[in-house]
Parts: structure tokens; C-alpha cells; sequence
């Protein structure tokens, strides 16, 4: 039996508890008196009763059906009455400190050297609260030079028995626990860098995200990006255009 | 055949423009009949005995060898094909003689591989990834679908770490093996590694003489599995997202990397073989923020027995301005947020100790004496008292021990995952 059944947002849903597309409640007893009044008496028939559909509207962002008894879009969480997209992030750091925010970068040959500053972000580090780890005074960001082409450049911290020996390597001193043996890599693609989570225990996070980035998927970098991990890690890619002389 | 049943344990309201659901899903397989499976050829398991020089000193160690595989043997059911590979720098097919196929096991071939194995003697290399490539190539001669292997080594591998990858990615799928490491010169992270990615289980045997009695337990517990391929599928609805999938009882493995991606809203778990047992999963997804009032599902979870679906559990979302009903915990997601807890500090610990930094080691081992106790893990306690001496189980105040034993350390890195169940604690849910 392939009876399609209707969800309160309009998916059709194969399944007759909880839409198979939303996950709305499908059995919701129609709350205003239902103008097309069902057939009573089939008992056997899905349990849904269609709730009058007011008229469409469309969000105004992703152009989705959108469901008038709900706050926000279903699909990608834009606020109608408030004209927002969903909570704009909260781990900007305080520190606008190092962010050259300007992805202006037009379609000149990108040419220079691709660096890596390792810092420890205090604000950072105090959202986490990471009771364990202490917070590295006194420690001068360091730069890592990335390599033209070759193999992805791993982040995360060395360890003998884990036979761990990662590029970018957070086991210090000083050192961030809170940092995954192999955590992150970054994958040279074309003329730039993607950065890829492995799973880290404690995620990765790019620039103003309160998500961690999806393990094991390869996410786009530009030059000037934060990475975010561990404790107080900060990692910054930077594009130091070549010198002509 | 057996019967599936799934549980969840969660506290479905959330506090407006809360996003984060968590669920324990309790899965339970009663009335399988491993047996059945080994009548119908459906079974098959490879041995793997380590042959390296190493096992020769102390000699009592390829004599013990040569019993707990001849236990072994003696545990393989009637009907289970089977076959003995011996590790060396190659691995060689030492039972069956003719090498390339597993034999049926009876009276008789049983008979024929205790014999063959009596004569199992210790030299050169250990070179792991050729060990389990032979386990495989074994396995793709035959039409069982239930496939395990038991690995026994007492030493580090001696080769480039990329060729046991390579070799333990192209065994994913095909064999589950449980490894065992007899001494203290094997690396417990080497095993894990193995074990993890081959769906069994790593632990340590001390000495030569129990190895007899842990083949025999690990071969009942391998012919008790009637269900060849169990899957865990998770739906979550459209902008969700699955943040980890964690199997937590018996043993904590997270499963979040294995995902097998079905359609955009769907991902399967592969679990492995099934016997009468109950397993414990924590499911962790973020949902699109609803108002005050609205009731979703934040995912699906079903089970399968090879591709038929046998069981499913619902994990649901109710947004509500209760703060005391949002603020709740279920104290079996607490529980099993510890217990992952405990095995990471353990683990945390250990390394910092390797690495001598003895400060990290002392916080972590400390944290994790505190949650095992307060969770009443006592398995884990007893072999943290073995490391650290315990000043204050409450604050988790420790001290690292000066007169470690090898042994101890590596028993309590392997068992780091055991967990227990909710309530095992003296002073759990007050």
C-alpha cells in the first residue's frame, strides 16, 4: 500500500506519525473546524485530517513553501518577521583582531606564499571553558609555511604510539589537549585550501560558526579565514603575495 | 530468527530556540540461534596466531598458543568453515594444507587443524597488514556471510604503518576480527586500530596461561551470532543534522565516521554481526529551531537485519517555555555522556604519561577515577587504583602511582571503553 500522505507543511511524507521530510507531528488534529469536512467513519484511512491550507507564501530567502503556524522557514530558518537568518553567529571573536575581511580577491592569478599563524585566542578560549587546559600566556603566534603542492598538511598533535606526526602540530609546549591527535587537515585544491575534520573529538570551527564543520567533508577556505579548535587554537590562513624584486 | 527491540531514553522538550537532541536507543536481539547459522554454512572464522620470533621467548608463549588455538578449534561448531593462519613477515595458510579454501569443521577436520597447530613454531617477522589480507583472501573464498576473525599477536609491527591502512581499509566490510595481545610488547593502539575498523573488540592477556580460556570465550561468543549484518539507519528531517552516532554499552566506539550516507536525510551504521545481546547507542542530532509548542521528530532510528527493517525507536522534539521540563537531563544520556567521558580521559591520561607529562596525566586520570566512580563503573576503578593511588575519589584527587606495571597500564588502556549500564552505580538516580 503506497498511500501518500500530506504533512501539515505540504510534503508528501511516507510515513503516517512524523513527515518523512520535516519531521512534523502528522496526526495533529486540524485545530480550526476543517472547511472540506472529512469522511467520518473510515477508520482505517490515515489518521491525518488535512488542516485548510491559508494561502501559500513563500520565503522570502529560499523561496520554500512556508508554514504559517511556525516561527520560521522550515528549510533554512529564515525569521519572516524579523527579516533574519538564523542566529548570527556568536563565536565572533572579540577579537576582529587579525580578520582582513575583504574576499574581494578578484580573478587575479592568486600567487604567494600560503601561511598558517598559530595563536592562541583568548576569547576563544574563554567561551570554551575548558576547565582542564590553561590558557598559554606569553606565547608569540607562530607561522607555518604551507607547501606548493603534495600531500594534505595535517593538523593536530605528535604522538609516538599513535604514530601521529602532523604538520601542524598543537602538542605544544605550549600544549592544547583539547586538540584531537589527527584532528583536521588542509587539502591544497587548485589555488587554494580546503580544510577537512576528521572526526575530531572536539570539532573544528571556520571564522564566526557556532557549528563545528561536518566531519570528514572538505570545506572551501580563502585566504584570511580563522580556524578554530581545541582549547585556545587559532589558526589563520594567510596569502603572502610574492615580492617582486 | 531473532527478535529486535528498541528503546529510547531521552527528555524530548527543548528550551526555545534550543536545537541540540540527544537519545540513548537501547537495542535488544533475543531468540537468535547462532547454530542455525553454522548448519547452513553461513558462518565462517579465521584464526590468526602470531609466528614471530618473539613468540618463541619466553617458549611458553607459542606452547600457550598452540593450546588456546587448539581451544579454539574445539569451540568451532559443526558446519562453521574455518581455517588457521600463521603470522609471520607473510602470513601462511597453516590450516587448511591445501591453503586457499576454509574447511568444514567436523570431528574430523577439527581433529586434523588441532594437529596441524601442535606444531605452530615461532620465527621472524611480524608484518600485520600480510596477516590480515590472508584473513581476507580466505573469507572471499567462501559464502558465509557471518565472518570473524581472532588475531593473536605479542609484539609491535614491523612495517610501514601505511601498508596495515591499506590493509585494514581493504578488510572493512569483509570480516569482523577481535585482536588479543599476549605480554606487554604489543602497542595497544595498533590493536585498537584493528579491532575499531574491523568491528571487534582489543584487550590484553597477561600471561601465556589464560590464553586458553579467553579463545575459548571469545569463540562461544563468536558462534552465539545469528544475525550476519545488523545496521543502524538514522533519518533526521530536512535541515537537521547528525552530530554523532555513538554505540555506548558494552564498550563506547563512536560510530559517526562509518556513516553510509542513503539519501540526503538518511545514513546507515553498519553494526556487524548480531547474537543475544543489547547494545547501546546515543544519538545526537541538531534540529532547525520550532516554536513554543510544536512537536517534531528529530530522527527516526531503525534497525536491520541484513536489509529488512526489524525495529525502530522515535527521538522527538517538543519545544516548550517549561524551563524545568527543558532543564532536565536524562540521566541515561548523562550517564552515557560520562561513561565516553571516562574513556577519553582515561585514554588522554595514558598518553600524557607515555609522553611524561605527568601533570596531564594526573588531571585526567583523576577526572576519570571521578566519573568512574560516581558512575559506578567499578571494573574501571580497579584497574585506575592499579595506576593511581586515589586520595579523594570525590574531587578526583590522584596521584600517579611509582611502581606501575606494564601490564596494568595496558590492561586499562584496552578496557577503557567497557562501560556500564545506568543504575550500576551505588549512588545512581537519587
Amino acid at each position: 500500500m503506497s498511500t501518500t500522505l500530506t504533512c501539515p507543511n505540504g510534503h508528501s511524507s511516507t510515513e503516517s506519525d512524523y513527515c518523512s521530510v520535516c519531521g512534523t507531528l502528522m496526526a495533529v488534529p486540524a485545530p480550526a473546524p476543517p472547511s472540506p469536512v472529512p469522511v467520518p467513519g473510515d477508520d482505517d484511512g490515515p489518521t491525518f485530517i488535512p488542516r485548510p491550507k491559508p494561502p501559500v507564501e513563500e520565503c522570502p530567502n529560499c523561496s520554500s513553501e512556508l508554514d504559517p503556524t511556525s516561527k520560521f522557514c522550515e528549510v533554512c530558518g529564515y525569521d519572516p518577521t524579523t527579516g533574519s537568518l538564523p542566529k548570527p553567529p556568536v563565536v565572533s571573536p572579540a577579537a576582529s583582531d587579525v580578520a582582513p575581511d575583504d574576499d574581494a580577491a578578484p580573478d587575479a592569478p592568486v600567487t604567494g606564499t600560503w601561511v598558517v599563524v598559530v595563536a592562541a585566542d583568548r576569547a576563544y578560549y574563554d567561551r570554551n571553558q575548558v576547565a582542564e587546559v590553561q590558557f598559554p600566556l606569553g606565547v608569540p603566534p607562530r607561522v607555518i609555511e604551507l607547501p606548493v603542492a603534495g600531500d594534505p598538511v595535517a593538523i593536530g598533535r605528535r604522538s609516538a604510539s599513535r604514530g601521529t606526526n602532523p604538520a601542524i602540530d598543537l602538542a605544544g609546549p605550549p600544549e592544547d589537549a583539547a586538540v584531537s591527535h589527527t584532528h583536521a587537515s588542509l587539502l591544497r585544491e587548485g589555488d587554494g585550501w580546503s580544510l577537512v575534520d576528521h572526526g575530531s573529538t572536539n570539532g573544528t570551527y571556520v571564522n564566526e560558526t557556532t557549528d563545528p564543520v561536518p566531519a570528514n567533508t572538505p570545506m572551501p577556505l580563502k585566504a584570511g579565514d580563522r580556524i578554530y579548535l581545541g582549547a585556545w587554537t587559532k589558526l589563520t590562513l594567510e596569502l603572502h603575495p610574492d615580492q617582486p624584486n | 530468527m531473532s527478535e529486535f527491540s528498541l528503546e529510547v531514553f531521552q527528555n524530548e522538550f527543548l528550551a526555545d530556540g534550543a536545537t541540540t537532541m540527544d537519545a540513548i536507543v537501547t537495542v535488544t536481539a533475543s531468540g537468535g540461534a547462532g547454530g542455525a547459522a553454522a548448519a547452513a554454512g553461513q558462518a565462517a572464522e579465521v584464526l590468526i596466531v602470531d609466528t614471530s620470533g618473539s613468540m618463541s621467548a619466553p617458549s611458553t608463549r607459542i606452547r600457550a598458543a598452540r593450546t588456546a588455538a587448539a581451544a579454539a578449534i574445539d569451540g568451532i561448531r559443526d558446519g562453521v568453515q574455518f581455517a588457521v593462519v600463521a603470522g609471520g613477515e607473510v602470513a601462511t595458510t597453516f590450516f587448511p594444507p591445501w591453503g586457499t579454501n576454509l574447511a568444514v569443521a567436523d570431528n574430523v577436520t577439527r581433529g586434523q587443524a588441532k594437529d596441524a597447530v601442535s606444531h605452530l613454531a615461532a620465527g621472524g617477522g611480524t608484518a600485520m597488514s600480510t596477516w590480515l589480507l590472508q584473513a581476507a583472501d580466505l573469507f572471499a573464498s567462501s559464502t558465509a556471510t557471518i565472518r570473524h576473525a581472532i588475531l593473536l599477536t605479542d609484539g609491535e609491527n614491523r612495517e610501514d604503518p601505511a601498508r596495515l591502512d591499506d590493509a585494514i581499509r581493504s578488510c572493512v566490510g569483509q570480516f569482523q576480527a577481535d585482536c588479543r595481545g599476549v605480554g606487554t610488547d604489543w602497542i595497544v593502539s595498533e590493536l585498537r586500530k584493528i579491532a575499531s575498523a574491523l568491528m571487534g573488540t582489543v584487550d590484553i592477556i597477561p600471561s601465556p596461561e589464560e590464553m586458553e580460556a579467553e579463545f575459548q570465550r571469545l569463540m562461544e561468543s563468536a558462534m552465539n551470532r545469528g544475525v550476519a549484518a545488523a545496521t543502524l539507519r538514522v533519518w533526521c528531517p530536512q535541515g537537521a543534522r547528525v552530530n554523532f552516532v555513538r554505540q555506548v554499552a558494552p564498550d563506547v566506539e563512536d560510530l559517526t565516521g562509518r556513516a553510509v550516507p542513503i539519501n540526503p536525510l538518511t545514513s546507515d551504521f553498519p553494526l556487524g554481526a548480531w547474537g543475544d545481546e543489547e547494545r547501546d547507542y546515543h544519538v545526537s542530532v541538531t534540529v532547525p529551531a520550532n516554536a513554543v509548542g510544536v512537536e517534531m521528530l528529530a530522527a527516526r532510528v531503525s534497525l536491520l537485519a541484513g536489509p529488512d527493517v526489524v525495529g525502530q525507536a522515535l527521538v522527538r522534539a517538543v519545544w516548550t517555555d517549561d524551563e524545568a521540563a527543558s532543564a532536565r537531563i536524562n540521566p541515561e544520556v548523562a550517564h552515557y555522556t560520562g561513561q565516553a567521558e571516562l574513556a577519553a580521559n582515561i585514554q588522554e591520561g595514558l598518553e600524557a604519561l607515555k609522553s611524561g607529562d605527568e601533570r596531564t596525566a594526573t588531571v585526567k586520570l583523576g577526572r576519570a577515577t571521578q566519573l568512574a566512580v560516581a558512575s559506578g563503573n567499578d571494573g574501571t576503578v580497579k584497574l585506575l587504583r592499579k595506576v593511581v593511588d586515589v586520595e579523594d575519589p570525590a574531587t578526583g584527587t590522584v596521584r600517579i602511582r611509582k611502581d606501575i606495571d606494564k601490564a596494568d597500564e595496558m590492561a586499562l588502556d584496552t578496557r577503557s571503553t567497557r562501560t556500564v549500564r545506568v543504575g550500576s552505580g551505588a549512588k545512581a538516580s537519587q
